[in-house]
């Protein structure tokens, strides 16, 4: 599903992002990114949803070629990817309903459809009884939920999730990690940065490790 | 259906946009008023001015004015002449009689003054209509030239300098009407694309996330121009609005000017409404546009 080939990321000329990482994510596969903080986990991410370009190498997303896809081709690659981002990214002037269903929105599916789903993805994370609530009112680990349901509604292909759990506690993030298995289960690849040992260990799943910009295990 | 579905977001997005941060947006709306109230207001007096030099140059006249001694048989000789004459659509022989009875027809008040001054002091005359296409200046001149030293001819007067200058104020109209129209529409570009920018500013953060969930930059720039294209809409409506008041309030002076023109002052034509209201939205979407190309959405 993901195959990056000796990717580059620089910010400036004294350091890397990133530096020669090549790794290969199997369709359907259930992985874990993991290192410490800055080690490029964020923005390996960025690269793959094509948030930003690497300074040198190719990332193939689903066999697209991701680097070089034209701007206008960019929106229907970021369908196909569910994002959950470490700051949430939801829109404020909106309810935790509209934000969900924006993304069915923007698809031009019918509105009665857009709120069932967007009810329903609400539910799978326990939210849907604040519906008609704003994000400001909600709890960070609350907000990551909202999030969390706005990244699976269309069912994506892959799912990129940067700390998922980072504001949840431990109960919670367990049900969020069951929730990415049963998306996982129904066939999306799931791609998971975090730097939760704990958790990482529990899941037993494909580890890939980061330190300073290049992959060290994985 | 799906277009349908984007247009509808476009306008519910712009409509509450619009009434969000209404107290700067109806800044964009007045200037733009502003500015077509000015464009309409030159538009409507050159408009009704040019009619004016449309009718007058459609009857163009030649008097050619002569001689109390002059024979009859000279005086038919003329007439012959002039009705050949390839520029000349009719002849209108005047007597003296009859212009005195002109004379007296529209002045009322004055009808006792040829007696008062010992006679009928109105000589014969030959008017001389032109036809379509010999109206122009060079042609009169040179039918003038033709016959003012003609036997019998003791005077030839032609309206065609008052035609002239006529048409030259009412091109100055409209060129100072273009020209001051046109900085007041910039300034509403100018206008309307800096709120639009603000909006763009403050809802930078939106727009990004919008883009990241996968929203066609069409998707995310729609409403704003939409908003831009209302804006200007309104704009158009208003000065239209503010143009028919003010015609209806200087409607009295206009019955004087009527008199004066020859036919009645009208206000602009509907269709000339509608182009205003649409070039207000024409002026909204390039204002939208200029900002949204400026701005990173």
């Amino acid at each position: 599903m993901i195959q990056a080939f000796h990717v580059y990321k620089q910010y400036d000329r004294e350091s890397s992002a990133l530096s020669d990482v090549t790794l290969q994510v199997a369709k359907g596969e259930f992985c874990f990114l993991t290192g410490a903080s800055g080690a490029g986990k964020t923005t390996f991410l960025k690269l793959v949803f094509r948030e930003e370009l690497p300074t040198q190498g190719q990332i193939l997303v689903g066999g697209r070629n991701v680097t070089a896809i034209p701007d206008g081709q960019i929106p229907e690659l970021r369908r196909s990817i569910g994002v959950v981002f470490q700051d949430f990214k939801l829109l404020k002037r909106k309810t935790i309903l509209e934000n969900v269903a924006f993304v069915l929105r923007i698809l031009a599916v019918p509105a009665r459809e857009q709120k069932r789903r967007a009810f329903n993805a609400l539910k799978a994370v326990g939210l849907h009884h604040k519906m008609h609530a704003y994000p400001m009112q909600l709890s960070g680990g609350e907000q990551q939920r909202v999030a969390i349901a706005r990244a699976l509604i269309n069912e994506p292909m892959l799912l990129l999730a940067d700390e998922p759990t980072g504001n949840l506690d431990p109960a919670m993030a367990q049900e969020i990690m069951a929730l990415f298995q049963d998306v996982n289960a129904r066939g999306t690849t799931v791609l998971v940065a975090t730097h939760d040992r704990e958790m990482i260990q529990r899941m037993g799943k494909r580890v890939i490790t980061l330190d300073h910009g290049r992959v060290v295990a994985g | 259906m799906i277009a349908l579905r984007a247009l509808v977001y476009f306008f519910a997005e712009a409509l509450t946009s619009l009434w969000r941060s209404r107290l700067i947006n109806a800044l964009s709306v007045g200037t733009m008023a502003v500015s077509l109230f000015v464009l309409g207001a030159f538009l409507t007096v050159a408009s009704n001015l040019n009619e004016v030099v449309a009718r007058w140059t459609r009857k163009v006249q030649v008097t050619f004015y002569l001689d109390d001694k002059v024979e009859d048989r000279i005086r038919g000789m003329l007439v012959d002449r002039l009705k050949d004459h390839a520029a000349v659509d009719s002849v209108e022989l005047v007597s003296r009689e009859q212009a005195l009875e002109r004379f007296r027809a529209l002045f009322h008040d004055l009808r006792s003054l040829p007696e008062d001054l010992g006679g009928n002091p109105f000589p014969a005359a030959i008017e001389v209509t032109l036809k379509g296409g010999h109206q122009s200046p060079a042609e009169v001149q040179q039918l003038v030239r033709d016959f003012e030293h003609a036997p019998g001819v003791e005077e030839a007067q032609y309206d065609l300098l008052w035609i002239e200058r006529l048409s030259t104020a009412v091109r100055l109209v409209r060129g100072l009407g273009a020209f001051l129209g046109g900085i007041l529409v910039l300034a509403g570009v100018f206008t309307i694309s800096n709120v639009i920018r603000l909006t763009v500013y403050a809802r930078q953060d939106e727009l990004d996330i919008m883009r990241l969930v996968g929203a066609t930059r069409a998707y995310v720039t729609g409403p704003f121009v939409v908003e831009g294209m209302i804006q200007g809409a309104l704009g158009g409506v208003i000065s239209v609005a503010m143009l028919w008041v003010a015609f209806r309030v200087l409607a009295r002076d206009a019955v004087a000017a009527s008199d004066l023109l020859g036919r009645a002052v009208v206000f602009l034509p509907p269709a000339v409404c509608v182009v205003i209201v649409l070039g207000g939205m024409a002026v909204g979407v390039v204002g939208s546009l200029i900002s949204l190309g400026r701005t990173q959405v």
